[in-house]
């Protein structure tokens, strides 16, 4: 050992320690960035008197899977959960003020004070007026439906979108790491980079990863279909510009193999993608074949009949109009073109009395023969029909047999029920991303404080070795004193 | 025993701490000298022929010694270019006229050749992987080129062979036949599907769609579609069909593949034959996952920047981050490095006692390893140089005073005539 | 020992999510404690939305019945009342018949209570309420009976023209006196009767229906809740007085009116009976419906009890929620103010 190995050695620790205080102020820059692992400056001596200094990223693996098959299930669960929220206010309004339900409790009321006093014209009026309710209701909820569908079609026309440019970007950050490892120099930031692109690909599709040589990512989603390997797979979906009852959407493609809203109840998605699918063509298109088959009951429950003759619509008709829909059989669409008929409509020229008394489809189907202003047999009938129980198609998702204003309360019932769980699903998953994304910070994130105290320890290393320097000089000024 | 003889050794030893002080002199100047070695006077003494009781004085000769073999510190640089040799070996180096020496002084940067030449202006020699994984020559120069970066140029490389490791579902629905991926129509159905991008012969990135389809209990159908002729949405029928196909059969009870197909050959389109290794697939109960998938070749990429492994192998790297060895740095070493020829610019010719050159590769033997991004400083200690100066300046003023203690005596002598 | 990291951004993230959390608990517990009801019915009940919303769409159906049934119990009063008041005309021709047997009174005297009885009767049976005619049976809007007095009456004009063919004469031809008490009595039997109490009394009489207005008076029972005009005991009465002011005007001989007034003296007996008997049936109707409608209260009570077993909330227990959610942001607030100021840097100089 000699005093200028000394120097050389003071110099290549000023040099290590610089190096490890810029990491350190690294770290606590990024501080409260969640994308970011902190770095850790390792130091190794090699040669004689030389210290490299290598800068390795805090990383777990397996949280960070935990993590990002938590962020695919919250995202998809809010996605469905929100839009759950959307529909609830646009199909049935606050506390279910424009429910059809409540539409036809109104018109059931409206039929009893009819029925009370069926002479007084005014008051079929109003039952007319509650029956037009009754067609908005479900009209409005027909087109608030399909808006909803239009709606998140567009939605996912936009995250597909989005999807395609985070793949893209993916490529980039994932050539940056491949490039780094292959060369060997530090690929912290491309790694923070293309974990953070990882996490947002996740929100949208579940995914899994595995990773090959040289740090080559290769992201497939959780069923096995390639998302990006060396180059992104494209991201299909064409959006429809509108949407008809009973239409079934367009399927989004990854590498074209259509991509599935996934199994289970309606109440549970992995990934925005599976959640606006199930919302469009689950949860939506359901509450549309109810509020089809309410219609439907309703055509029927106010059918007129006569003896011998076919059941003909009577106060709400349908395109198919005079005859009643098939009985169980869903009509995909009802909801949305069911209206009063003009014949009982005294706005349109029609007569309530026809409800009282029968007979729009024709002088067979006069039920108040006796032509008295008082007969209040029909409305009896029809208040009773409303209650009474009928086969409606199972399809639709409620099966107890039940009349139609109790199908319209169950209606309620079981969109409630899924949106209930939704929301329960949604807390439990939003709580666990919550908790593996602290885990994780936990495990890869910067506390300042350690880095402060680490920052301590450096300024008392680069004291030191700037001692060391002045020492030496010290010695080689005696030295050189003696020689003069 | 004479006045003159005792003067003489007094002149001998005033020269020998002359030389001495040259060496330190040379030390000092030299002291931040990349790959400088520090020379050392050594001395010997000579002896006069004693008869009787006459002693005859002798006198000192010196020999200058470099202390080649002693390593210097290594400083880090920020420059890759910059090599330094932690262990025995020489970097084997030529100037302009071709004759070959060895140095330490590894500071090389690319000239407009794009040559790699050091500060001196000598060029770093290595082998080329143009033939291929370079051999050394053990006892010569012959094969060493002088390492030249500039115009390498990259040829895509076509894939040839590649892994799909994962699972397959157990529990599938089997496909009819008739309906297989290998029947093209708009019919055809699988249970699940992957994607891999291989290169064609130009280097062009071709995406193949791989089917797996299950056929029956434990057996299965993979074939491989070129995805730019699928049709679009379910992507049947594919416009020339299948590029390769495979029957797998797998153990129902262990779920491994048996049977002898373990593979699926293909010939990429403007390829060539590229055969996938299906020999890790299992099939278990859980749902279709891929774990590893790889196919080789790259496509065309101009170099980048260049990299030194420690094994002296001169990379280039290519913007899509693939890298190619382009030279493999020779090191040279002799039987006796400090009795090396020293010549101007830090390099070494190999002398009678140096023994001859050998020629060796990275961490072989004592060579030691290619440090990239450092350079070697001269080993010379300015304070030990000082202590040998002022050491050297008290010899030569004790060895004036033996000459001067002398001349008086024969003053003395001459004086006795008067 | 096993030293757990913790990373700066974990600790302030923590606390700012439970805040968050807390936060939204608050807005939820404040509108609980102002409604005494869940925030979110749906999101609370889920799939028991069903009954909570069936739960109030049949209290307001039993609420709209009870509502319908004041109106029927109304309709139903003044049916009584009005039967009560044709009860005591009948009485009144009762008492005037029985002093006519007696020979106490003149003719005209007893005719005049005849014709009165007639009128006092059709008004009655005429009386409308919330223009609808009470006793008209389903035809409300049509009045049930015509004065028989009135000019060009139809039914006057039928009895008229009855009693000329069958006698030849009218009642106050000279010819009249020689009528005897058989022909009389046939008279009343065969002629007489079946404009009353056959097809003629909707021809001529009466444009009442025969069936009477159904209600609807709880959520699953029907009821009639009407009288009509053509109950026997009102035609018996319409009979017994039309006979007495008709056939007392003209010539009709003392047998004859013998004959007529024991005829209306049972008659109207037989009437005083047969409106006993619908006053009975409408007290039934009444009592029904006010007991249909004390039972609906009753049910009323108990589904208002149940919704609100479903979506009410204790108000004290949402307002110490409020409290309690106050406090823990309060000190959530707190922490995060001391948590920010631990640093290391503090104590860096």
């Amino acid at each position: 050992m000699s005093l200028s190995t000394a120097l050389s050695i003071a110099q290549s620790a000023l040099l290590a320690t610089s190096k490890q205080t810029s990491v350190v102020s690294r770290n606590v820059a990024d501080a409260s960035n969640p994308d970011y692992a902190r770095r850790v400056a390792v130091v190794t001596s090699t040669a004689p008197g030389a210290r490299s200094v290598e800068i390795q990223r805090a990383a777990n693996d397996l949280l960070f899977r935990q993590n990002l098959s938590a962020l695919s299930a919250w995202s998809g669960q809010s996605a469905l959960y929100s839009g759950m929220d959307q529909l609830d206010l646009s199909v049935n309004g606050v506390d279910n003020a424009s429910s059809p339900s409540t539409a036809i409790a109104n018109l059931q009321q409206a039929l009893q004070l009819y029925a009370t006093t069926p002479s007084n014209q005014n008051l079929g009026a109003s039952v007319i007026d509650a029956a037009r309710q009754v067609v908005s209701s479900l009209n409005d909820g027909t087109t608030a439906i399909q808006d909803f569908r239009t709606q998140t079609d567009s939605q996912i026309a936009t995250a597909v979108d989005d999807l395609n440019s985070l793949l893209s970007q993916f490529q980039d950050a994932n050539k940056a790491v491949i490039a780094g490892t292959r060369s060997g120099t530090d690929v912290s930031d491309a790694l923070d980079q293309r974990d953070a692109l990882l996490k947002k690909i996740a929100e949208y599709v579940p995914v899994s990863t595995f990773t090959r040589g040289d740090n080559d990512m290769v992201i497939t989603t959780k069923d096995g279909t390639t998302l990006f390997e060396t180059v992104p797979r494209s991201v299909t979906f064409t959006p429809s510009a509108g949407y008809t009852a009973g239409a079934p959407g367009n399927t989004i493609y990854i590498d074209n193999v259509p991509l599935s809203a996934g199994t289970g109840d309606n109440a549970s998605a992995d990934g925005k993608l599976a959640g606006m699918l199930k919302l469009r063509d689950g949860v939506a298109a359901t509450m549309q074949s109810q509020l089809d088959e309410i219609a439907r009951g309703l055509v029927t429950a106010f059918a007129e009949t006569a003896p011998s003759q076919p059941d003909r619509a009577g106060l709400f008709t349908w395109p198919g109009a005079p005859a009643i829909p098939a009985a169980g059989t869903l009509v995909n669409g009802l909801a949305g073109s069911i209206s009063v008929n003009a014949a009982f409509d005294p706005s349109a020229g029609g007569s309530a009395a026809l409800l009282r008394d029968g007979g729009a489809n024709g002088a067979a189907y006069i039920a108040n023969t006796s032509g008295g202003a008082s007969y209040s047999d029909l409305l009896i009938a029809y208040g009773n029909r409303l209650d009474q129980p009928m086969a409606f198609d199972t399809s639709a998702g409620i099966t107890v047999s039940s009349g139609v204003t109790d199908y319209a309360a169950n209606a309620i019932g079981w969109f409630e029920g899924v949106r209930q769980q939704a929301s329960t699903n949604a807390d439990a998953k939003e709580a666990l991303a919550t908790r593996t994304a602290e885990a994780l910070s936990n495990d890869t994130g910067v506390n300042v404080d350690q880095e402060m105290s680490l920052l301590l320890d450096l300024e008392h290393t680069y004291q030191a070795s700037a001692r060391m320097m002045k020492t030496v000089d010290d010695m080689l000024d005696a030295l050189l004193s003696a020689v003069g | 025993m004479s006045l003159y003889g005792m003067m003489r050794t007094g002149v001998s030893g005033m020269n020998a701490q002359a030389n001495r002080l040259s060496t330190v002199a040379d030390n000092i100047a030299n002291s931040d000298t990349t790959g400088y070695k520090r020379s050392s006077a050594e001395f010997s003494t000579l002896i006069m022929p004693t008869t009787g009781g006459a002693y005859n004085s002798g006198g000192v000769t010196t020999t200058i010694r470099s202390a080649v073999s002693s390593q210097g510190v290594l400083q880090y640089t920020t420059s890759v270019s910059d090599l330094a040799v932690n262990g025995d070996g020489f970097f084997v180096v030529q100037d302009p006229s071709g004759t070959p020496y060895l140095t330490r002084a590894g500071a090389f940067v690319p000239d407009a050749q794009g040559r790699l030449v050091n500060a001196a202006g000598y060029q770093l020699m290595a082998y080329s992987y143009a033939n291929g994984e370079p051999a050394a020559t053990a006892n010569g120069f012959e094969g060493l080129v002088p390492v030249q970066i500039s115009d390498q140029e990259m040829t895509a490389t076509p894939s040839t062979e590649g892994t799909f490791t994962g699972n397959l579902p157990a529990g599938a629905t089997a496909v009819t036949a008739g309906n297989l991926p290998t029947d093209n129509t708009a019919s055809s159905q699988y249970t699940s599907k992957s994607s891999l991008v291989a290169y064609d012969n130009l280097g062009n990135k071709v995406l193949l769609d791989v089917y797996f389809t299950n056929t029956g209990t434990g057996t299965w159908q993979v074939s491989v579609f070129d995805q730019s002729k699928a049709t679009a949405g379910t992507s049947f029928p594919y416009t020339g069909g299948a590029l390769g196909f495979a029957n797998l059969t797998f153990d129902t009870t262990t779920g491994k593949l048996t049977g002898a197909v373990d593979s699926v050959s293909l010939t990429v389109p403007n390829g060539s034959t590229l055969n996938l290794d299906l020999s890790k697939l299992t099939q278990l109960g859980t749902g279709f996952t891929v774990s590893d998938a790889k196919v080789n070749g790259n496509a065309p990429s101009t170099i980048e920047k260049i990299q030194i492994s420690q094994d002296g192998v001169i990379y280039a790297q290519f913007q899509d981050g693939s890298t190619k060895p382009l030279y493999k740095i020779p090191l040279a070493d002799v039987q006796s490095p400090d009795n090396l020829t020293a010549m101007p610019g830090n390099v070494y010719v190999q002398s009678a006692d140096s023994g001859a050159v050998r020629i060796g590769f990275a961490n072989e033997g004592k060579l030691g390893s290619v440090v990239s991004g450092a350079l070697e400083n001269s080993n010379v200690d300015i304070a030990e140089e000082l202590t040998n100066m002022i050491a050297a300046q008290r010899s030569y003023t004790a060895n004036s005073k033996v000459f001067q203690t002398g001349s008086d005596l024969m003053d003395v002598l001459v004086n006795l005539k008067r | 020992m096993k030293a757990t990291a913790v990373s700066s951004a974990a600790i302030s993230n923590a606390l700012r999510y439970q805040q968050m959390r807390m936060q939204a608990e608050l807005v939820k517990a404040t509108t609980e404690s102002q409604t005494g009801k869940v925030a979110d019915v749906g999101l609370a009940l889920g799939g028991r939305t069903t009954q909570a919303v069936t739960f109030q769409r049949d209290l307001d159906r039993l609420n709209g019945i009870v509502d319908s049934n004041s109106l029927v119990a109304a309709r139903l009063t003044s049916t009584q009342d009005s039967l009560g008041q044709l009860s005591d005309v009948a009485q009144d021709l009762l008492t005037a018949l029985t002093s006519a047997v007696s020979g106490d009174s003149s003719t005209s005297i007893t005719q005049t209570a005849g014709a009165t009885a007639l009128q006092q009767m059709t008004g009655i049976l005429n009386t409308s309420v919330n223009g609808e005619y009470l006793f008209a049976g389903t035809n409300t809007d049509v009045k049930p009976i015509d004065d028989f007095s009135a000019a060009g009456s139809p039914a006057k004009a039928a009895f008229d023209a009855a009693f000329t063919s069958y006698f030849g004469f009218t009642q106050s031809d000279p010819a009249a006196a020689g009528i005897t008490a058989a022909q009389m009595d046939d008279f009343i039997t065969t002629a007489v009767e079946p404009q009353f109490l056959g097809s003629g009394w909707q021809a001529n009489w009466s444009r009442a229906t025969d069936d009477q207005i159904t209600s609807r008076i709880s959520l699953s029972e029907t009821t009639q809740t009407s009288v009509s005009a053509n109950e026997q005991g009102i035609r018996k009465l319409a009979m017994a007085a039309a006979m007495v002011s008709t056939l007392f005007a003209g010539n009709i001989s003392q047998q004859g009116q013998n004959t007529i007034v024991s005829r209306a003296q049972k008659l109207v007996g037989e009437a005083i009976g047969g409106i006993v008997q619908v006053q009975s049936e409408a007290g039934l109707a009444q009592k029904r419906v006010s007991d249909a409608s004390d039972r609906m209260k009753t049910q009323v009570d108990l589904f208002e009890k149940h919704i609100i077993d479903l979506e009410g909330v204790d108000p004290s227990e949402a307002a110490t929620r409020v409290a309690d959610l106050t406090q823990h942001i309060e000190t959530s607030f707190a922490l995060t103010a001391r948590l920010q100021q631990l640093s290391l840097l503090n104590y860096l100089t």
